[in-house]
């Protein structure tokens, strides 16, 4: 694989971080809604190369078994991979796309939450402070979400690949530079969703209501989607996500 | 699928007493019966239970937050699933459901800490995954009245820190109880 980030061998511990930081503050200085669309594009895509030329040296780290590093690495993977969603969500914001911007930020929330795990400063508190700030003031205050209740397979191990319950490793653990999650899981049954304020994944939101003529609404943009349903006595249709099935990049 | 806001209670279960400590946590003591343990449970501390609404169906679904668990304490204490298990029960909101735990009668015999340091435990696991603090926890911890017959249970929810004062609660309860 050609190294374009990284520049050249010998590579250090202390210049792959260092190349880390210089990238993460040329992404920062696009995270913001009035940049070019363009640049923040061409960002988006660039991210991509970057974190795959970063994984080889995370995979260096894993086989040689330096955890500290390899915990670094993946703090920078899921830093940048945060403002690669932030981008996104600016994006998608520009393009009308309120839906998807939700998802773009949430999916920033997550990558955030998991690269504070391993290293928690003011560079990141201060991107935290953004994501807050963008949930504010672009999505209404009282949003409502699914909460689903299911049986499921157990799956597999994210960290090893075998049976999850025949392995040692602990979901939401982080394991040299990896995040443990069960994966290869199939539904077996839905059982019940609830209606809630606080979900767990708040990907999971009701996107249509009727209004009282059964016009369905959509509930961020209040615009009619075009779509008539019966009307009910006291009752009103909803549309939502049950289950946000997009893979976040922990690998 | 139906919507709900509630979560199912346990059959055969009959309230003995509640006690509410703040407006964000809440304990309540019931008196329920057990499912008979295997020879071979029996001989273990503690046990996973399934959600106790799945008990009596021949079908046990475990909470999702199970097989971590069980991997997180075996290092530290006897501890098993009632019955083996190939699917889970998993309740997608933000408070993190653990699953029903049953102390085995003769280990608290042996082992005056076992409730503790099986509740340290669980909190060092809810930190060490990284679960935020703020998301309520709820748990049920059972400890056998006499073997094989009933059991006091505690149904806590509320803060990860709430857990460390259960033990004083449930020992209270079985006092109360016997």
């Amino acid at each position: 694989m050609e190294i374009e980030f990284f520049g050249s061998p010998p590579f250090t511990s202390q210049g792959v971080v260092k190349t880390c930081l210089d990238y993460l503050e040329s992404a920062c200085q696009l995270n913001i809604i009035v940049r070019s669309s363009k640049l923040q594009e061409a960002k988006i895509k660039q991210i991509d190369q970057f974190i795959a030329e970063l994984k080889t040296f995370k995979r260096w780290a894993i086989d040689q078994e330096v955890e500290q590093l390899a915990n670094e690495l993946f703090h920078f993977q899921c830093f940048i991979r945060s403002v690669q969603s932030s981008l996104e969500t600016w994006i998608n914001i520009k393009n009308s796309e309120p839906e998807s911007a939700w998802h773009s930020l949430m999916d920033a929330n997550e990558y955030k939450d998991i690269a504070l795990r391993i290293n928690d400063y003011e560079g990141i508190r201060k991107h935290e402070a953004r994501l807050i700030d963008a949930r504010r003031l672009l999505f209404p205050e009282n949003m409502i979400f699914n909460s689903p209740a299911f049986r499921s397979t157990i799956g597999d191990c994210s960290i090893c690949g075998a049976p999850f319950q025949s392995c040692d490793h602990i979901e939401d653990f982080i394991y040299s530079g990896r995040l443990c999650r069960r994966i290869n899981i199939s539904i077996i049954e839905a059982n019940h969703s609830a209606i809630v304020k606080n979900p767990r994944d708040p990907r999971c939101i009701m996107t249509e209501r009727s209004d009282e003529d059964g016009n369905m609404i959509n509930m961020l943009t209040l615009e009619s989607t075009g779509e008539k349903r019966e009307k009910g006595h006291k009752a009103m249709h909803l549309t939502g996500i049950l289950l946000a099935t997009k893979p976040l990049d922990f690998d | 699928m139906k919507n709900s806001s509630t979560h199912q209670n346990p059959p055969n279960s009959r309230t003995r007493a509640m006690t509410k400590t703040d407006s964000n946590e809440r304990i309540t003591i019931t008196s329920t019966t057990i499912p008979a343990l295997s020879e071979t449970a029996a001989k273990k501390d503690v046990i996973i239970l399934p959600e106790l609404a799945s008990l009596g169906s021949g079908r046990h679904a475990y909470s999702s937050t199970s097989i971590s668990l069980k991997k997180y304490a075996e290092a530290q204490v006897e501890i098993d699933f009632l019955t083996p298990t190939n699917e889970i029960y998993d309740q997608r909101s933000s408070a993190i459901y653990l699953p029903p735990i049953l102390f085995v009668a003769q280990a608290l015999i042996d082992n005056q800490e076992l409730v503790k340091t099986t509740l340290d435990i669980i909190i060092a696991f809810l930190r060490a995954s990284g679960k935020p603090e703020s998301a309520p926890v709820e748990l049920s911890c059972l400890v056998e009245e006499k073997e094989g017959t009933r059991s006091v249970k505690l149904d806590y929810k509320g803060p990860v820190d709430g857990l460390s004062a259960l033990e004083a609660a449930l020992k209270e309860a079985v006092r109360r109880g016997n």
